[in-house]
């Protein structure tokens, strides 16, 4: 940035330099040495700078409009003859548009719009407006214009945006490739980058789960969206509701962070749930399966032992319940969890049995809320088993799975509803 | 570098002139042909409400200034008592008022972007226009991207 900063000085384009500087500055206020040079630049002096020339070309441009930094991309285009071609007098044309101001009277849900814009926040920009756009009363033809310019920046080029991810840089996979575009661009983007390499991938069963992780996300996204346009109230940023605001510019780091607090303080179902979604998502990033599965960590196991002469170094790692429950933890040695199983909960997870296509040996790390709920009903606690069903399907109410099981636990819980033959006779719960 | 964004789709088209809701500037300018050059560059996200000369412009400024997020003068002002740069500095309330125009004096407080446009931006320096109370020297026709990029560095500078 730096050195963009000091060849748009060299070219007699200063003024574009300095709103470079303070778009950069105002998106990461913790560069010095931007401040610094924002400062000798206004002051009329020379900015210095050190180090490689950079090369100003229309692929730079382009690559900061896709990281959503729209102002420099602008100061860009505006300072040099970038934005005098064909293309590049198209894309400045777009970012003039896109980030002009409000008008004086505009409504507060979009001067946030024009704020994050602003800010380096193009994903966050884009959500924000299309939650706007589902709210009445239906949004000023430009505000509209804005929605689809914005789009098309960021959504309607993501299959470009996998392919240029993927060929140009290394990545654990290449699934980890496409999925690298959630976390440049924001969570929406990523989910169209994952659906179409789904598409061309059938067989491919890590992506077909990614997929569902992120729409179990954004379907959580819409749902707390639809909640805050019903409110008049300000949603602290705390909590579920920083955790999205994470997810939706694709930090999935901070936001399994903010999860994982939320499980281990609270016991919070629903940051169960969303966890466990967030990590597919990072064991993806990192080139290992979707699923941290019981069958995985055998496989992983086996290679350890096969690669330990000794073989008993693996047999000795901890065990504990904390340990499992530690998010730092890589240890692989989970087979103690589920808890053994006393008898009656023995007898009762036997006659309940898993639903169909769930592997209950199968754990992760941080068992999730319905593998905790399946815990539960081996246990025998079925009345809290019900509870936690109940809360996923309050957050997912279309899931079908869910909603059998936990028709399956009321069976069990009323006792003689079960039929003389010992089959269970499944409930359905009523739609909300 | 490879660039591989796609052409941009068909978005809606731009809404029509007469359509309130985008950003109000006004743009002071005697030549017809420079206000239509700017305004079709314009239109897409400002709209422009048009002085000629320079008593237009004072009352313009006194009807619609809670509205407006920029000015654009013309340097010259031909046919105007006050030129662009005088304009300038009397709205930055450097001028003291007995050198004021009896129908420049009193005008409300404007606290938003100058632009002085010319057909000759050789003949001036940004620098200078920003010492009488400007924020920019743009050539005609004004560039959309061009006058976004000084709004957005007005509304980044810290106040």
């Amino acid at each position: 940035m730096s050195h963009v900063a000091h060849a748009l000085h060299r070219l007699g384009a200063a003024a574009a330099g300095v709103t470079l500087l303070r778009g950069a500055l105002r998106r990461d206020a913790g560069q010095g040495g931007l401040r610094r040079q924002l400062e000798e630049l206004v002051a009329g002096a020379g900015a210095q700078s050190t180090g490689e020339a950079t090369e100003l070309d229309l692929g730079l441009v382009d690559g900061w409009i896709r990281n959503g930094m729209l102002v420099e991309a602008l100061a860009l285009l505006g300072g040099t003859s970038l934005g005098s071609g064909e293309m590049g007098r198209e894309w400045a044309n777009l970012l003039g548009e896109l980030l002009a101001p409000l008008p004086v009277e505009a409504e507060q849900a979009l001067v946030q719009v024009y704020e994050e814009l602003l800010s380096g926040g193009a994903s966050v920009a884009l959500s924000l407006l299309e939650e706007r756009d589902k709210r009445e009363p239906a949004m000023p033809t430009w505000a509209t214009r804005r929605l689809e310019l914005l789009r098309w920046m960021l959504l309607d080029n993501a299959e470009v945006a996998q392919s240029f991810v993927v060929g140009d840089h290394l990545h654990a996979s290449e699934l980890a490739g496409v999925l690298e575009v959630a976390e440049q661009r924001g969570l929406r983007v990523g989910h169209l980058a994952v659906k179409s390499y789904a598409e061309e991938h059938p067989a491919d069963g890590d992506a077909a789960r990614t997929l569902e992780a992120i729409e179990l996300i954004l379907a959580d996204l819409d749902r707390q969206a639809s909640r805050i346009g019903k409110s008049n109230n300000t949603m602290p940023m705390v909590g579920h509701t920083a955790a999205l605001m994470q997810l939706r510019m694709g930090n999935l780091r901070p936001a399994a962070k903010i999860y994982r607090s939320l499980v281990e303080t609270k016991a919070d179902d629903r940051a169960s749930l969303l966890l466990a979604e967030v990590e597919v998502l990072l064991r993806v990033l990192d080139g290992q399966p979707a699923e941290d599965g019981f069958e995985a960590l055998e496989g992983e196991a086996t290679q350890m032992r096969a690669s330990d002469p000794g073989g008993g170094a693996f047999e000795d790692e901890p065990t504990d319940l904390d340990a499992a429950q530690d998010p730092e933890s890589d240890d692989p040695a989970l087979s103690d969890w589920p808890l053994p199983k006393t008898d009656r909960q023995q007898q009762l997870a036997t006659e309940l049995g898993p639903p169909e296509g769930v592997d209950f040996a199968a754990t992760t790390r941080h068992p999730s809320a319905d593998q905790r709920a399946e815990q539960l009903i081996a246990e025998g606690r079925l009345k809290e088993a019900e509870e936690v069903y109940e809360g996923l399907l309050d957050i997912a109410p279309d899931h079908a799975k869910w909603r059998s099981r936990v028709g399956e636990v009321r069976v069990m819980m009323a006792g003689d509803e079960v039929d003389p033959d010992g089959v269970l006779v499944r409930v359905t719960l009523p739609v909300k | 570098m490879r660039v591989t964004r796609p052409p941009a789709p068909g978005w809606t088209p731009p809404p029509p002139t007469e359509a309130d809701g985008r950003a109000l500037v006004l743009y002071v300018d005697v030549d017809d042909a420079s206000f239509d050059g700017s305004s079709a560059r314009l239109r897409a996200a400002y709209k422009l409400v048009r002085a000629q000369k320079d008593r237009e412009a004072c009352a313009a400024i006194r009807e619609h200034h809670a509205s407006l997020v920029a000015v654009l003068m013309d340097v010259d002002m031909p046919g105007s008592i006050l030129d662009g740069i005088l304009l300038t500095r009397i709205l930055r309330g450097r001028v003291p008022s007995m050198g004021v125009p009896p129908f420049a004096r009193n005008l409300p407080e404007l606290d938003v972007p100058i632009v002085l446009v010319t057909n000759r931006s050789d003949n001036y320096e940004d620098e200078d226009m920003r010492r009488y109370g400007g924020d920019r020297l743009m050539q005609k026709p004004v560039e959309i991207h061009k006058l976004t990029l000084a709004l957005t560095d007005w509304h980044l500078q810290p106040r």
